[in-house]
């Protein structure tokens, strides 16, 4: 049986290639990464249940963003800021967990050491992993946005707008988020990583702590985290002046750079786990 | 006083038969989780950021007594989800809930045990944040020591008492990966830990009042003695539901055969 549905493949792919050439072909790849996508999203993404999701992706981000725009509406600083922030911190949280559980669920299943000696490009792996973490934080970013915009009864950012930002948002978290994907390969904790991951971002992304408010110190931080370029445009966009499009290609450049780097450390950290002889 | 009365077997038995049982269990979740890192950094580490996150907000702010009750809330809120979701799983996987449905005071004194026990641990987020909120912003000169001191270890109990339905779900039900994650959010926003009841929106407000954190906050934030009362009340009330929650399945795991394993 398998066999037959081998050979049934190859003659396809052999068909498509002299029908149609590389286009079917091309079509039949991006098919295959898509469900590679999906398979890995299933199978490693525990809170994949309707009440682990609803509680992680939906609940826990409008929980946190009702307190944060409460806090400052509270201190006269008006909602507008604090609810587009902690909308795009839900959408780039979603990021950060999916892709640790992504990678540090192979050690919890067991099943680390097959991943690891599979004849496949780990980098290419942990990035396709991440595509559909990607699109849950999109949706569960703009949902958190919307509930939180009816609560407040005012809408500080038109919806395409916030929209294309939080899509870059979560892009370059992306890139963040490759290096905890690496980071699940050497701490065995699966949740140190996320967990203190969100509260960084928290604190330097710009999101709920706007980046003049930081010490000294921490401004230049601030600048190579994902998100901070963003808000910069956010808070251009409150204040009503025209917000320049540097700050997009200065996001896309830290997401890119944290892409580099990331790979780096992944490049090192499944060498450092393909040595050892217990994944645990 | 010995402690011990006699049935009518004449075999000698505990006065009170769920009170050993009850400290028993709170001394096993001290033995066991007071060390636990996860505990630690959702005790110190999330309070200290919220902390933070709320100077920022308010930037000529030192540390007053409900910035610091509020934040250590924050942190007793996560250690003592985490706490009772691991804690009575455990006592899931290691099937101890058997024996404990056997013994005279039954399940009630074991969930109350574990739940005064994380209560008693997520004390650590009172004097550990306060230390890096005075190392962070200094104190302020009104810092009221007493409403700090008695309104942090009320919020405790009564956070405790609200996270102990948790408790009886995980046990009732099969657990869910991720399931709790979201009450950190909700609840924290329904505590009314890091602003006051009255700058949440409207829906909201209403439904903290059903919340004995928040009458709590409401005393440390300077309320009179009624809202001490309106949050021993509630604290009561909630413990009371754990309890006949808990023997409610007691009867299912006894008349039904409910695993409590799963």
């Amino acid at each position: 049986m398998p066999t037959d549905n081998l050979r049934a493949v190859d003659n396809t792919t052999a068909a498509g290639d002299t029908a149609a050439g590389p286009a079917v072909r091309s079509r039949a790849d991006v098919r295959s990464l898509l469900r590679e996508a999906m398979l890995s999203y299933r199978a490693l993404f525990t809170w994949l249940n309707p009440l682990g999701y609803l509680s992680s992706r939906i609940v826990r981000p409008i929980g946190m963003a009702i307190a944060f725009t409460s806090l400052s509406t509270h201190y006269g600083a008006g909602a507008g800021r604090m609810l587009v922030g902690s909308s795009l911190l839900a959408g780039a949280g979603a990021v950060v967990y999916g892709m640790a559980l992504s990678i540090g669920n192979e050690r919890s299943f067991g099943t680390l050491g097959i991943w690891l000696a599979s004849p496949q490009g780990k980098l290419r792996s942990a990035c396709l992993r991440a595509v559909p973490h990607v699109v849950d934080g999109f949706v569960g970013g703009l949902c958190t946005y919307l509930v939180c915009c009816l609560l407040y009864g005012t809408m500080p950012v038109g919806l395409p707008l916030f929209a294309g930002l939080l899509a870059l948002g979560v892009v370059t978290t992306f890139g963040f988020g490759l290096s905890l994907s690496a980071l699940a390969l050497v701490v065995e904790d699966l949740f140190v990583g996320p967990n203190t991951a969100e509260l960084v971002l928290m604190v330097l992304s710009g999101t709920l702590v706007p980046r003049a408010k930081l010490p000294g110190f921490l401004q230049p931080v601030s600048d190579v985290m994902p998100l901070t370029h963003v808000m910069n445009v956010v808070g251009d966009e409150l204040a009503g002046a025209p917000w320049a499009t540097s700050q997009l290609w200065g996001e896309l450049l830290v997401g890119v750079c944290w892409f580099a780097a990331s790979s780096v450390l992944m490049y090192a950290a499944v060498r450092r786990a393909a040595f050892r002889t217990e994944l645990g | 006083m010995s402690g011990l009365t006699t049935d009518r077997t004449g075999l000698e038995q505990p006065r009170l038969p769920g009170a050993s049982t009850l400290l028993r269990s709170l001394a096993d979740q001290l033995r066991m989780h007071a060390s636990s890192p996860m505990a630690v950094f959702s005790a110190l580490a999330m309070p200290c950021v919220f902390a933070f996150v709320v100077h920022s907000s308010a930037s000529d702010r030192n540390a007053t007594s409900d910035l610091a009750v509020g934040s250590a809330g924050v942190g007793m809120l996560d250690s003592i989800i985490v706490l009772v979701v691991i804690s009575l799983l455990g006592e899931k996987q290691w099937k101890t809930l058997y024996a404990a449905l056997g013994s005279p005071g039954g399940l009630v004194p074991v969930v109350l045990g574990r739940l005064a026990g994380t209560a008693v641990q997520s004390l650590t987020a009172l004097p550990g944040t306060l230390v890096i909120l005075a190392l962070l912003f200094g104190v302020d000169g009104g810092f009221d020591w007493a409403r700090w001191l008695a309104g942090g270890v009320l919020l405790a109990f009564s956070t405790a008492s609200v996270v102990g339905l948790l408790g009886f779900a995980v046990l009732r039900y099969p657990y869910s990966a991720g399931m709790t994650n979201g009450l950190t959010g909700l609840v924290m926003a329904l505590s009314a830990l890091i602003v006051p009841q009255s700058a949440l929106p409207g829906p909201v407000q209403k439904l903290a009042l059903v919340l004995p954190q928040s009458h709590v906050m409401a005393w440390v934030r300077g309320g009179g003695t009624a809202e001490v009362l309106w949050a021993a009340a509630l604290t009561v009330v909630f413990s009371g539901l754990v309890v006949l929650a808990v023997r409610r399945l007691e009867n299912m795991a006894r008349r039904q055969a409910l695993p409590l394993e799963a």
